[in-house]
């Protein structure tokens, strides 16, 4: 067993910690700005992979069965995330909140049941992922569709969205073809593929994030174009 | 090996171009909103625009109309009392036309005070100041109020058009105060601060209640509006029995709106 005192906070982690500790200290605006499960988003996130680094320090081979509440976790909190953003119709809701449980009972299933606890949970992670890059999306044509005078990158759900999107898009190819990287064990200077790209994708996804919490907290309430 | 790099390389060109798409679609986004709020802040341009025209050609309407009224009062009702007190002057002295003739004499006074307050050119000639201080002196010689006027600018400098305009606000204050506060005291002070301008305006009467305001005082808003035209802020506080403060500030700089009102 090593030693946990030795453990190793890799270079993304930092951002996570301080995506983490930014939402906290900008709680209340963030209250205000119902960005609280963006939080929650990232704080699963941190907590998962901080936890899978203490588990490999305890000495298990794998940290798979940790890892895998990421998926199972973040797929409800990102379409809880989304829901109060979107402002959707009675008839949008019932379909929003139908595919919102199919897919985290989907997540669960395949947890628990078809790829289980101990073997990455490769598709759970291709539903989240795909559904991120959809909310996103969608949150984004919402905002532009709106009539009211208000400037886009002062948005803090505009930061999450970006940051999302841009994360998703990338995690979404690593884990599409990571049958495909494993099979042919794909490295680069010794460095897996995965291990390689994620970090550089939850840089910019935590750096958004963190962008995002601070925007909440310098927002003006109230936008006008006046000109006095 | 070769393959496997080559295949590495793929995955990564794939996801750097995904990246490129997404980062090109946000600032598509981003440029999008930009052109939308220049043209939100055009249209709100132009309706402020717009109001100010519309604000001015009123202002424009009552001066000329004032203009007409002093003319008419000096020119037609001053003409016809001068002439009937002629008249009675020329008659025989009776203790009667005496009196009558004295009573012309006031009339004639108060009317021509009161076309030259009305006439533009007039206060435009004498100046701001110096027709606020006329003004003013009209309102202590009626005896009910005590007037107190302080100018503690060497140089107040405002352009005719500006000065016209918060000549009448004050005349309508001033006219509001004679009809509802039920004062008599009414101090006028003219000052400065570091933004512009500052003319303080304050009585002692009955005051009113400031939440009864919301929505209502039409006056009040008409006073905001002609001095928001001369690119001024005007503020009021009142309190039952504490009677009511109003303060006009100016910007130093030229108004950015001249009204062009009067000839």
């Amino acid at each position: 067993m090593r030693n946990p005192r030795f453990l190793m906070i890799l270079y993304y982690q930092y951002f996570q910690i301080a995506s983490v500790l930014s939402g906290l200290f900008f709680l209340r605006w963030l209250r205000i700005e119902k960005m609280l499960y963006f939080l929650l988003l990232c704080t699963v996130g941190t907590v998962v992979d901080i936890s899978s680094i203490v588990v490999m320090h305890l000495g298990y081979t794998t940290n798979h069965f940790v890892l895998n509440y990421y998926p199972l976790l973040s797929i409800p909190l990102v379409f809880l995330a989304h829901y109060s953003h979107l402002n959707l119709s009675p008839r949008h809701r019932t379909i929003y909140i139908s595919i919102a449980i199919a897919t985290t009972v989907a997540g669960l299933l395949n947890f628990l049941f078809w790829e289980g606890m101990t073997r990455m949970t490769v598709l759970s992670q291709i539903f989240y992922y795909f559904f991120s890059i959809l909310l996103s999306c969608m949150l984004l044509f919402k905002m532009a569709m709106r009539e009211d005078y208000f400037i886009f990158t002062d948005e803090p759900v505009f930061w999450t969205s970006a940051g999302l999107l841009i994360f998703s898009l990338g995690a979404l190819v690593v884990m599409g073809m990571s049958q495909f990287i494993r099979m042919n064990d794909l490295t680069l200077h010794n460095k897996k593929l995965y291990n390689l790209i994620m970090p550089i994708l939850n840089v910019i996804l935590y750096g958004s994030f963190t962008y995002s919490f601070f925007l909440c907290r310098l927002k003006k309430r109230s936008y006008s174009p006046s000109l006095s | 090996m070769q393959a496997k790099e080559e295949v590495i390389f793929t995955i990564i060109v794939v996801i750097l171009v995904l990246v490129f798409i997404a980062i090109f679609f946000l600032v598509f986004l981003a440029r999008n909103n930009n052109r939308k709020n220049r043209l939100l802040y055009e249209n709100e341009r132009i309706r402020k625009e717009f109001e100010q025209t519309l604000l001015n050609t009123q202002l424009e309407i009552q001066e000329q109309t004032l203009d007409h009224v002093s003319r008419e009062i000096h020119d037609n009702i001053g003409q016809t009392l001068s002439l009937a007190r002629l008249q009675i002057n020329t008659s025989e002295p009776t203790e009667d036309t005496e009196a009558a003739d004295q009573l012309l004499a006031k009339a004639i006074a108060d009317l021509r005070t009161l076309s030259h307050n009305l006439n533009t050119n007039h206060i435009k000639d004498n100046g701001f100041t110096e027709s606020l201080r006329t003004l003013l002196g009209q309102f202590e010689k009626t005896g009910k109020f005590k007037v107190e006027y302080k100018n503690n600018k060497e140089h107040f400098e405002i352009s005719d058009d500006a000065g016209l305009i918060i000549f009448r606000v004050i005349q309508e204050i001033l006219n509001n105060i004679t009809k509802h506060a039920n004062a008599d005291k009414i101090s006028v002070v003219l000052g400065d601060d570091k933004a512009g301008t500052i003319i303080r305006i304050a009585d002692n009467g009955c005051g009113f209640d400031m939440t009864g305001l919301k929505g209502k005082g039409i006056g009040l808003r008409n006073i905001a509006e002609r001095i928001r035209v001369v690119g001024g802020k005007f503020s009021i506080n009142s309190e039952i029995n504490k009677g009511t403060k109003i303060e006009i500030s100016l910007p130093y700089a030229e108004p950015r709106n001249q009204s062009g009102i009067g000839r």
